[in-house]
């Protein structure tokens, strides 16, 4: 009886002896962004951003010069492959479990995603939740070799930017990989780019969206206007402050409560979609004679609003139509989900069909209230326009 | 040896659970694409169906062994052939529940693990569970994971929420045919008609009366689980992606992000899983010993643990074998042959002539 007990307690040594793939935290690398280029020879290039803990922690500035993060980089046929050679340029094992960005370069997202991305998906250490950019005018590497002083890492700060300004965040990847599968909508990816503020400084920022096309090919940008509008019609705006000059003065909105729809209309056959802009908010700053306590006046301000709203949406929208051909809002893709028999006929040649598309634009804008102020503090009692 | 009726219900539940959440639901959204929770609701409905002609087919004779009474029913050689097939299909089962619970492991935590030893842990596990316990041990076993399974479930389908989309379950049945709508529920179905066990449930029972109310509730509750985490599936990840996902629930959890704080739970789908299958190995262990024994006339049915066991163990090195050449164990052996026959049609037949037959019997009596 006592020897089975000593057998049984024996057996407990494997069960205590801890994981078979267990590796300490001290001895790993910490893999937090990957960029991609080309490579040589038509090969890719990848870059990974790898953080030094130690360096990253120290709480006062000048930690010796240390960067907090180092960038190591080889080229290969394809991710995997480079992953192994980059194996020989570390002293640990890079661990992934924390891989929050991809930056890819212009020139390798001009020449197609097709066959690239497969890796993002497929690696079982980290889900699909990641940030996904591409450097307007540069290279991936150059995003990663930016440090700048706010954040510890240039992944960081793009990162963080890009929440910032009201993106799309990190749903960034799987928004691209569903875009890419569905035949009604073109993907598109945000940009980000170094530029220059003074004469050899750079600042990374956010740069607008990537139009992809059917080939997941690169063929054109959106500006950081025209991301917003893009984000409102396609629904994913938070928040949005609208400017406006006249020979007035200026006059800014901040809008907090923003709605959009897009409706097919189908009429013998023929489609045209009608697109609805709705935003609420509040007088941001008024740099005119208006009395704006006055609600005709404030009714006058918001049809400007509108008026600017809908040249610059409409103008993004055909200049999408016109130059690009490729239909990144997803009318396709919302004509499927309303009146899928109609899609089945059409779906083959969306895109043909998208060039032509007749979309109308409403906006309706509402100014709830103007702040704390009623006319400018800066404009005298004389001067006030009723 | 008996259990309870609360314990049959969470036995069920549990046993159902984890692995449905895991293995079912990309298979179906394949095929079904957006409507796969259509499939889910057709899939539910026939394991209730199955559920209720096996526990009506078992309350004939409730005081019968499976074996017995198919005895009864169909006379000695024929009934005895019955629990051969039933035996078959447990044997087999069994290693096909340890083969895909390595692989999985291997794939999502342990990479450099063997993946021998993670059976091998699993059967050591669950042997002990049943040598101990029996089903009794197993049921109060499953009257704790399954709590844990449940909460794990209320707590962390929530928190999904913000990332959904609800255009994506549209439209509803138009790209979809009704056929592959049943052919979407294929795979659904038969995880829920592995319920069948509870025709060599019942006679375990300590009381008869409410088994088909229980054990239909059970199957309700993980059904409402099931086309909940579908229809989550499918508005996050859009029916086309989730269909090429090999784990789509495992995503779910996985993509959970909650002001960049709560991430990373995916180790609570893992925990989910472990539980369900630890459960849901040991009633197939338990009956596969229990018959095996009765079947050899072996009184005592601890011995033929070890037996059941080491078949297993080596079935499932096949079956690892055999899928790196394609060959899968639903398509190939459940879905042709015990889906059919053990889960459809031995039961109905159980019943139907079951039934008869006890007329005559009591009639003679």
């Amino acid at each position: 009886m006592k020897n089975k007990k000593l057998l049984m307690m024996s057996f407990v040594v494997f069960l205590l002896s801890g994981c078979w793939d267990s590796q300490e935290i001290d001895k790993r690398a910490i893999w937090l962004g990957t960029g991609l280029d080309i490579g040589e020879e038509d090969s890719i290039e990848v870059s990974g951003e790898i953080v030094i803990p130690k360096n990253l922690t120290s709480t006062n500035n000048d930690n010796g010069g240390n960067k907090g993060f180092i960038i190591v980089s080889d080229s290969g046929k394809n991710i995997g492959d480079v992953l192994q050679k980059l194996e020989g340029k570390l002293s640990r094992e890079a661990f992934t479990g924390q891989r929050r960005v991809i930056i890819i370069g212009e020139e390798l997202a001009r020449r197609g995603l097709q066959k690239e991305l497969d890796y993002f998906g497929r690696a079982p250490q980290v889900g699909i939740r990641e940030h996904l950019f591409i450097v307007k005018g540069g290279t991936a590497k150059s995003i990663l070799n930016f440090q700048e002083t706010v954040e510890k890492t240039p992944t960081m700060t793009a990162m963080k930017k890009h929440q910032n300004t009201d993106g799309v965040g990190d749903t960034a990847l799987l928004d691209f990989f569903i875009t890419t599968n569905s035949a009604g909508t073109s993907p598109t990816i945000p940009a980000i780019q170094l530029s220059n503020i003074e004469d050899d400084k750079e600042s990374l920022e956010i740069a607008g969206l990537a139009i992809l096309n059917r080939e997941l090919k690169l063929v054109g940008f959106l500006n950081e206007d025209e991301r917003k509008d893009f984000q409102w019609i396609t629904g994913k705006l938070k928040n949005r402050t609208v400017s406006l000059s006249n020979n007035e003065g200026n006059t800014s909105i901040n809008l907090t409560k923003i709605n959009s729809s897009m409706t097919p209309q189908i009429h013998s056959n023929k489609i045209s979609f009608k697109v609805n802009l709705e935003g609420k908010g509040y007088l941001y700053e008024s740099n005119m004679d208006l009395n704006i306590d006055k609600t005709d006046n404030l009714k006058q301000l918001e049809r400007q609003f509108e008026n600017e709203i809908y040249e610059k949406a409409f103008q993004m929208i055909t200049t999408v139509q016109e130059n690009y051909g490729t239909d990144i809002f997803g009318f396709g893709e919302v004509l499927h989900r309303k009146h899928p028999q109609q899609w089945k006929k059409i779906k083959e040649n969306w895109d043909e069909t998208f060039k032509d598309l007749e979309v109308s634009l409403d906006v309706k804008i509402t100014i709830e209230h103007a702040g704390l102020l009623g006319p400018s503090l800066l404009t005298k009692e004389s001067e006030i326009r009723e | 040896m008996k259990i309870s009726n609360i314990q049959l219900f969470w036995i069920i539940f549990t046993f159902l659970s984890g692995n449905m959440f895991l293995l079912t639901i990309s298979p179906a959204i394949a095929i079904a694409k957006q409507d796969a929770w259509i499939s889910f609701i057709i899939a539910a409905g026939f394991g209730g169906l199955i559920i209720f002609i096996g526990a009506r087919a078992a309350l004939l004779f409730p005081h019968h062994t499976f074996l017995d009474f198919s005895k009864l029913i169909f006379g000695k050689w024929f009934g005895t052939f019955i629990v051969l097939l039933f035996l078959f299909q447990l044997y087999t089962v069994m290693a096909n529940i340890l083969s895909e619970f390595s692989v999985f492991a291997t794939k999502i935590l342990l990479p450099n693990t063997p993946t021998w030893v993670i059976m091998l842990t699993m059967i050591f596990l669950i042997i002990y569970g049943t040598f101990i316990g029996g089903i009794e041990g197993i049921g109060r076993s499953s009257e704790v994971f399954g709590p844990i399974i449940l909460i794990a479930f209320l707590v962390v389908l929530p928190l999904s929420i913000p990332n959904i989309e609800i255009n994506r379950l549209l439209p509803v049945v138009t790209d979809t045919a009704i056929m592959s709508l049943l052919k979407g529920a294929l795979v659904p179905a038969s995880f829920f008609g592995e319920s069948i066990i509870i025709l060599m449930l019942v006679f375990f029972m300590n009381e008869h009366k409410k088994v088909i109310r229980v054990s239909l509730s059970a199957l309700m509750v993980t059904s409402v689980f099931m086309v909940i985490s579908v229809v989550f599936v499918i508005m996050i990840f859009s029916a086309e992606i989730a269909g090429k996902l090999k784990y789509a629930g495992f995503e779910l959890i996985q993509y959970i992000n909650v002001m960049d704080f709560l991430q990373n739970l995916e180790i609570i789908a893992v925990l989910v899983w472990v539980l369900s299958v630890f459960i849901k190995l040991s009633v197939y262990l338990f009956l596969a010993s229990y018959f095996t024994a009765q079947l050899f006339k072996i009184k005592d049915w601890k011995k033929t643990i070890w037996f059941v066991s080491a078949v297993s163990f080596s079935l499932s090195l096949i079956m690892i074998a055999m899928n790196s050449y394609g060959i899968k164990y639903v398509d190939v052996i459940w879905i042709p042959f015990v889906l059919p026959i053990n889960i459809i049609g031995i039961p109905l037949l159980l019943w139907i002539v079951g039934g008869i037959r006890k007329k005559v019997i009591f009639k003679k009596k």
